[in-house]
C-alpha cells in the first residue's frame, strides 16, 4: 500500500517529504498521512475535493509554470485529481522565473503558440493583454455551467490582486498564489536584547534594531542584494515609496536623483553594508530563506510566502521563535509593501481555450486549495489568493500567527496609489511598462553594485537616471 | 643525491594526491550532499559521514529525470553519430585530395564556432518554427550535428595527415576506393582520433543547455533542461539540486573516464601514437 | 617525429598529383555533406542574424513595429559603456583562465609524467571536472565553496580568525575565472601531458650525459617541444572560451553591476531582458567578428610557435 501511494500521488508528495526535510526515519509521519490519503476512496475523494468540469477525453495542454514549491505540488497533483475527472492531459514546462519569463515571451512573440496557459505575475499580465498575447479570462468562466461557476467564486479572490491582473477592467489571469511583503524577526533575540518590535515598524526602527542585534555570528538584517528587477528590486522600490520617491513624474521625466530616492537607497545599501548579511549583492529571496531559517541573520524583510515555511519546523531550525511584523514604514504608508501573485492565464494562440479555462479554473479553485491543505498538510496550501483561505479554521489553526498580517498586508496593497507624488505609471515594486524587465534589470545590477559597495549610491543613481529617462523616450511615454 | 632524488618524488607525489583531493572533493561533496536532507546540507563543516537518505534520489526519478535521459541520449547519440559519419568522409577528402582551398575551408569551418550560441537563439528559433521542428528531438540532433561537425573535422583531419605518406602511397598503387581507403588504412590507426572527436562532441551537447531550453517543451527537453526545471527561487533546495546535479554529470563522467586513455592519445591530434 | 602543426595551417599536398577530375568529384562527394550541413545550420542562421541586426525589433513591443534602421543599431551597441565593460570582461577573463589553466595544467602534466602509485586513479579523478555541466560548476562554487556565510571556504577561513572575503562581490570576474579554471585545466593538462610523452628520451638522457641540470633540459627542451601543445591548447580554449555563458548566467548573472558580464551574457540580456532583438543581433555579429581578428591574429602567431612558418 505504501508503494501504491507513492506511486499515486508520485513526484510531489516525494518532494515534500524532501522538502519538509523528513528523513526515512520519520516514516511514522510518512504513514499517517498515508492512511489520510487512502482513507477515502479515490473517487470521493477526488469529486469531493473538485470543482465540477466536463469532460473532454483527447485534450492535450501544455502548461507553462514557474518552479515553486507550489507550482510543484500543482504538478504533482494534477493526474490523480483533474486528469481523472476530466480527462484532459496536461502537460508542465517547468522553469525559473527568469528562463520561464524568456521562453513564454519568445513562444508569444514570435507566434509560435505552443503553450495553452501560461503562468505569468502581476507585472506580466497587462502588458500580455496589451500584445493580446492572453485572452479576457471571464468570458471563459462565463460560458462554464452555473455550478462550476459557484463553486469557483471569483470573487472570493482578492479585489487588489484580480485588479493587478485586469488591464483597461477586463481580468486577463487568476492567481494561483498572491503575496506582500513583511518583516520577519527573531522573538528570542530580540527579547534577550530587550528590545521591541512593534507591529508597524519604521525602517528607522529596523534600523536601529539591526545595529543592536547584529554580531559576528547573528548578522542584524538580510535585505536582497542580486541583481534583477524581481530581486534586489522588489524590497528596494518598497522603500523608495515609502520615503516618499518615485520612478518618475506626471510627465514621465525620471526621479531617480532626487532627494527621497537617494535617501532611501543610501539608508538601503547602508543597512545592508553596515548590520546586513555578508555577500548580500549574491542574496536574493532564497539565500535570505535559507539565512533566516537556519538562524544566521535576527531580521528579514521579504515576501509573505516565506512565513509558512518559516514556522515549520521540519523546513526551518528557528520554527517558533519567528515574529512577523508588516513591512516598515517610513514618510508615507503607500507602497511600503509590495503586491505580487502568480497567476494562470490562456494564451491567445491555444487551440484548446476551453478546455485550458478549465484546467486553470481547477488549480486556482477554493476546492484545490482544500485538496492540498488536506493531503499535504494545511500550512503548505498556496496563500494569498482568496478571502476564504483567511477564514478556514484549518489553516488559521496552522497559520495563525501571521495569516492576519498576510491578508491585511495583501488587500491593503494598491497599484495604483503607491507613491507619495503622483506617478504616470502602475505598479508598486516595478513600473509597469514593458521597457522594465530590461531598465530593470541594469537598473537593479547598478544596485547590486552598490550593496557591494563596488561603486557609490550616487553614481549608482545618477548611471540609473539615465537609463529611466532612455526607457521613458524609447517607450514612447515622454512625450 | 639519490636520496635526494627519491625525496623529492615522494613529495611530488605527496602532491599530486593532496591537489587531486582538494580538485575532485567539490564533485564528491556534491554528491554526498544529494543523499542528505535539506537542513543538512548547509551544516558547517560538512559531514561526510552519514545516514544516507534516498529521497531526493527518488524525488529526481519521480520528476521524470529519466525522460529527460532519454531525449539526452537519442539527441547526443544520433548527433554525435551523424557528425562522425559526416566529419570522417569531409576530413579524409582534405587529405586525399588535397587543394589549395583546404586551409580556407578549415578555417571557415572553425569560424562558425565563433558565433555565441545567444546570437543565433532566436534566428533559429523563427526558423525551426516555421519548418515546423519546435520541441522535436530532430531539431536539437541538427543543432548539434552542425556544432560539433568542424571539431570532428578538424580532429579527424590531424590523424589522418599525421599518417606516414607510404601508407596511404601503398593504397593508392593498390588502386583500392577512396571508401576501401578509409576502411581499411586510416579509420583503423586513428581510433584514438575518432574516441576523442566523438567523446567531446558527447561531453560539449550534453552539457548544452541554451538550444535545448529554448527549442524544446515537453517533447524533447534534456537533461540540462531537467537541471534547470529544479532550480528554484523560492525554498531550500541545495540537497535536491545536488541530486540533481549529480544524475546529470554521470554520463559524461563515466564516458570520459571511460574513454580517457583515448582523450590523452587523441586530444594532442594524434601527436603521441605508436 | 610526428608532426602536430594544427590543421588550419597544413595545406602542403600528402599525396602527388592525380588525374584531377575524378579526385575533385570524389573530395566534393565526400566533403559536401559535412560543408552543406554545417553552412545551412549556421550560415542561415548567421545571414538572418545579420538581417535582424539592421531591424528595430522589440519582442514585447508588437505595436511598435518592425522597421529597417540600417547600422544604427551597431552605433548604438558600440558606443554604450557597456559594451566596452563586457568587451574587456570577456578577454581579461578569456586570457585568464587560458593562462591559469595552462601553467596549472604544465605542473599536473608534469607531475603525473613520472611512475608512482595510482596514477591512472590519479589522472582519471584530475580530468572530472572538464566533464561536469557549467551550470553544475556554477552552483557548486557558488553555493557551497564561495558563499560568504554558509560556503566551506568562509568556514575554513573563519577557524583560523580571518574575515571570508565575499569573492563573487567583490572580485567576481575572478570568481567565475576560478569556476572556469577548475573546469578548464584538465583539458591543457590532457594535451601537455600527450605532449611530454611523446617527448623522446633519448633527447633527455643526451642533455643529462652533457651535463645539463633539470631545468635546463626543461627550459631548453621540454618547452620547446610542448610550443606546439599550447598553441594547439589554447586555440582549443580560446573558441570555448570566448562563448562563456552558462558559469555567468547561473553564478554571478553578470554582476554586480556590470563587473562580470561578457560578450555572450550581453547579448542574452539584450536579447531576453531588453527584448531588442535587433541590438542583440548586432552585438552577436560584432563579437563574431572580434573572434576572427583574434583568430587570424592568433594564427600568425601559431605559425611562428609551430615552426611552420621556417618550414617553408
Amino acid at each position: 500500500m505504501r508503494w501504491r501511494f507513492s506511486r499515486q500521488v508520485g513526484a510531489v508528495a516525494a518532494i515534500f517529504v524532501v522538502l519538509a526535510g523528513w528523513s526515512t526515519t520519520s516514516a511514522a509521519n510518512n504513514s499517517a498521512k498515508l492512511s489520510a490519503v487512502s482513507g477515502a476512496s479515490s473517487s470521493t475523494a477526488a469529486s469531493s475535493t473538485t470543482i465540477p468540469l466536463p469532460r473532454r477525453n483527447g485534450v492535450t495542454l501544455t502548461v507553462a509554470t514557474v518552479n515553486n514549491p507550489d507550482m510543484v505540488t500543482v504538478e504533482g497533483l494534477t493526474s490523480n485529481y483533474f486528469t481523472k475527472e476530466t480527462g484532459i492531459k496536461v502537460n508542465y514546462v517547468t522553469l525559473p522565473e527568469d528562463q520561464l519569463r524568456a521562453k513564454v515571451t519568445t513562444d508569444v512573440a514570435t507566434g509560435a503558440g505552443k503553450f495553452d496557459v501560461a503562468t505569468i505575475g502581476t507585472y506580466d499580465a497587462p502588458i500580455w493583454a496589451k500584445n493580446k498575447w492572453a485572452v479576457p479570462f471571464t468570458p471563459l468562466l462565463n460560458s462554464m455551467p452555473a455550478a462550476t461557476r459557484n463553486a469557483y467564486a471569483l470573487t472570493d479572490i482578492f479585489p487588489s490582486i484580480r485588479d493587478a491582473l485586469s488591464y483597461k477592467g477586463r481580468l486577463y489571469a487568476v492567481p494561483f498564489y498572491g503575496e506582500s511583503s513583511m518583516l520577519y524577526y527573531r522573538k528570542d533575540i530580540f527579547s534577550a536584547k530587550h528590545i521591541n518590535m512593534p507591529l508597524h515598524p519604521t525602517w528607522s526602527q529596523v534600523a536601529a534594531a539591526a545595529k543592536k542585534v547584529n554580531s559576528n555570528s547573528v548578522h542584524g538584517i538580510c535585505l536582497r542584494g542580486i541583481p534583477g528587477w524581481g530581486e534586489v528590486l522588489a524590497p528596494l522600490d518598497t522603500v523608495i515609496n515609502t520615503f516618499g520617491g518615485r520612478w518618475y513624474d506626471m510627465s514621465w521625466n525620471a526621479q531617480l536623483t532626487t532627494a527621497p530616492v537617494k535617501a532611501a537607497v543610501n539608508f538601503y545599501v547602508n543597512l545592508v553594508r553596515n548590520y546586513g548579511e555578508p555577500g548580500a549583492s549574491s542574496d536574493g529571496f532564497t539565500e535570505c530563506e535559507t539565512l533566516m531559517s537556519t538562524g544566521k541573520v535576527a531580521m528579514w524583510v521579504d515576501a509573505t510566502v516565506a512565513a509558512g515555511f518559516l514556522e515549520d519546523p521540519k523546513q526551518s531550525l528557528e520554527a517558533g521563535k519567528i515574529g512577523f511584523a508588516y513591512a516598515p514604514v517610513q514618510r508615507t504608508p503607500k507602497g511600503s509593501h509590495w503586491l505580487w501573485a502568480w497567476a494562470l492565464g490562456v494564451e491567445g494562440a491555444s487551440k484548446n481555450k476551453a478546455a485550458a479555462a478549465e484546467f486553470i479554473t481547477w488549480a486556482t479553485s477554493r476546492q484545490y486549495i482544500n485538496l492540498v491543505g488536506t493531503t499535504k498538510g494545511w500550512v503548505t496550501i498556496p496563500p494569498g489568493s482568496r478571502a476564504s483561505t483567511y477564514t478556514n479554521s484549518n489553516y488559521l489553526k496552522a497559520a495563525g500567527s501571521f495569516a492576519g498580517t498576510v491578508k491585511s498586508s495583501i488587500l491593503s496593497a494598491n497599484q495604483h496609489n503607491a507613491t507619495l507624488q503622483p506617478v504616470p505609471y502602475v505598479g508598486i515594486q516595478y513600473v509597469d511598462i514593458p521597457e522594465f524587465e530590461g531598465m530593470g534589470q541594469s537598473v537593479s545590477e547598478l544596485m547590486s553594485a552598490a550593496v557591494a559597495g563596488r561603486i557609490s549610491v550616487n553614481s549608482a543613481l545618477s548611471q540609473a537616471q539615465k537609463l529611466a529617462a532612455n526607457a521613458a523616450i524609447k517607450g514612447g511615454y515622454k512625450k | 643525491m639519490a636520496l635526494k632524488q627519491r625525496l623529492g618524488s615522494t613529495v611530488a607525489t605527496l602532491a599530486v594526491y593532496i591537489i587531486t583531493i582538494l580538485i575532485v572533493f567539490p564533485i564528491v561533496w556534491m554528491v554526498l550532499t544529494g543523499f542528505k536532507d535539506e537542513v543538512s546540507a548547509y551544516q558547517m563543516p560538512p559531514s561526510l559521514i552519514f545516514t544516507p537518505i534516498l529521497d531526493n534520489l527518488n524525488d529526481a526519478l519521480n520528476s521524470g529525470i529519466m525522460t529527460y535521459i532519454y531525449h539526452s541520449i537519442i539527441a547526443v547519440g544520433v548527433s554525435t553519430i551523424a557528425a562522425l559519419a559526416l566529419g570522417i568522409p569531409a576530413a579524409f577528402a582534405l587529405v586525399w585530395h588535397p587543394r589549395k582551398s583546404n586551409e580556407g575551408v578549415l578555417f571557415w569551418l572553425i569560424s562558425t564556432k565563433f558565433m555565441p550560441a545567444v546570437g543565433v537563439l532566436i534566428p533559429l528559433y523563427v526558423i525551426f518554427k516555421d519548418v515546423h521542428l519546435l520541441d522535436t528531438l530532430l531539431a536539437l540532433i541538427i543543432v548539434y550535428t552542425a556544432v560539433n561537425l568542424p571539431l570532428v573535422v578538424w580532429i579527424m583531419y590531424s590523424f589522418f595527415s599525421d599518417i606516414p605518406k607510404e601508407l596511404l602511397e601503398a593504397g593508392r598503387v593498390d588502386g583500392a576506393s577512396d571508401w576501401q581507403v578509409l576502411a581499411r588504412i586510416l579509420l583503423p590507426i586513428s581510433l584514438p582520433g575518432v574516441a576523442v572527436a566523438g567523446l567531446l562532441s558527447v561531453i560539449f551537447s550534453w552539457n548544452e543547455f541554451l538550444f535545448a531550453v529554448t527549442f524544446t517543451y515537453t517533447d524533447a527537453p534534456t537533461v540540462p533542461v531537467f537541471v534547470s526545471s529544479y532550480m528554484t527561487a523560492e525554498g531550500l533546495f541545495w540537497a535536491r539540486m545536488s541530486m540533481a546535479l549529480s544524475l546529470a554529470i554521470v554520463v559524461p563522467v563515466l564516458l570520459g573516464w571511460i574513454a580517457q586513455r583515448q582523450l590523452i592519445r587523441g586530444l594532442t591530434l594524434g601527436a603521441v601514437k605508436g | 617525429m610526428a608532426d602536430v602543426t594544427t590543421p588550419v595551417l597544413r595545406t602542403e599536398p600528402v599525396v602527388s598529383k592525380r588525374e584531377a577530375q575524378q579526385s575533385s568529384t570524389e573530395r566534393r562527394l565526400f566533403l559536401s555533406p559535412a560543408l552543406i550541413l554545417v553552412g545551412l545550420v549556421t550560415q542561415i542562421a548567421f545571414l538572418a542574424t545579420i538581417y535582424i541586426s539592421m531591424l528595430s525589433w522589440n519582442l514585447v513591443r508588437p505595436d511598435q513595429g518592425i522597421h529597417f534602421v540600417g547600422l544604427s543599431n551597431y552605433s548604438s551597441m558600440l558606443s554604450s559603456s557597456t559594451f566596452m565593460t563586457a568587451l574587456i570582461n570577456t578577454l581579461v577573463l578569456t586570457v585568464g583562465v587560458l593562462v591559469a589553466g595552462m601553467v596549472i595544467g604544465l605542473l599536473l602534466a608534469l607531475l603525473l609524467n613520472r611512475s608512482f602509485p595510482l596514477r591512472p586513479l590519479v589522472r582519471t579523478l584530475l580530468i572530472t571536472p572538464f566533464f561536469v555541466m557549467p551550470v553544475a560548476t556554477a552552483e557548486i562554487w557558488r553555493n557551497m565553496l564561495l558563499n560568504p556565510v554558509y560556503g566551506l571556504i568562509a568556514w575554513l577561513l573563519q577557524q583560523v580568525g580571518m574575515t571570508p572575503p565575499d569573492v563573487l562581490g567583490s572580485q567576481p570576474l575572478l570568481g567565475v575565472g576560478i569556476m572556469l579554471t577548475w573546469e578548464w585545466f584538465p583539458f591543457f593538462m590532457l594535451i601537455l601531458l600527450g605532449g611530454l610523452q611523446s617527448l623522446p628520451e633519448d633527447l633527455i638522457e643526451a642533455a643529462h650525459i652533457d651535463g645539463a641540470g633539470p631545468f635546463a633540459v626543461f627550459r631548453h627542451i621540454t618547452i620547446p617541444h610542448l610550443q606546439r601543445y599550447i598553441a594547439v591548447s589554447t586555440l582549443f580554449g580560446l573558441i570555448y572560451l570566448l562563448g562563456v555563458f552558462g558559469e555567468i548566467f547561473v553564478g554571478t548573472q553578470g554582476g554586480p553591476g556590470d563587473a562580470s558580464t561578457n560578450l555572450p551574457f550581453l547579448i542574452y540580456r539584450t536579447a531576453f531582458n531588453d527584448w531588442d532583438v535587433g541590438a542583440a543581433s548586432a552585438l552577436a555579429v560584432i563579437a563574431v567578428l572580434i573572434t576572427i581578428v583574434i583568430a587570424t591574429g592568433f594564427n600568425r602567431v601559431l605559425l611562428r610557435m609551430t615552426g611552420y612558418g621556417e618550414a617553408q
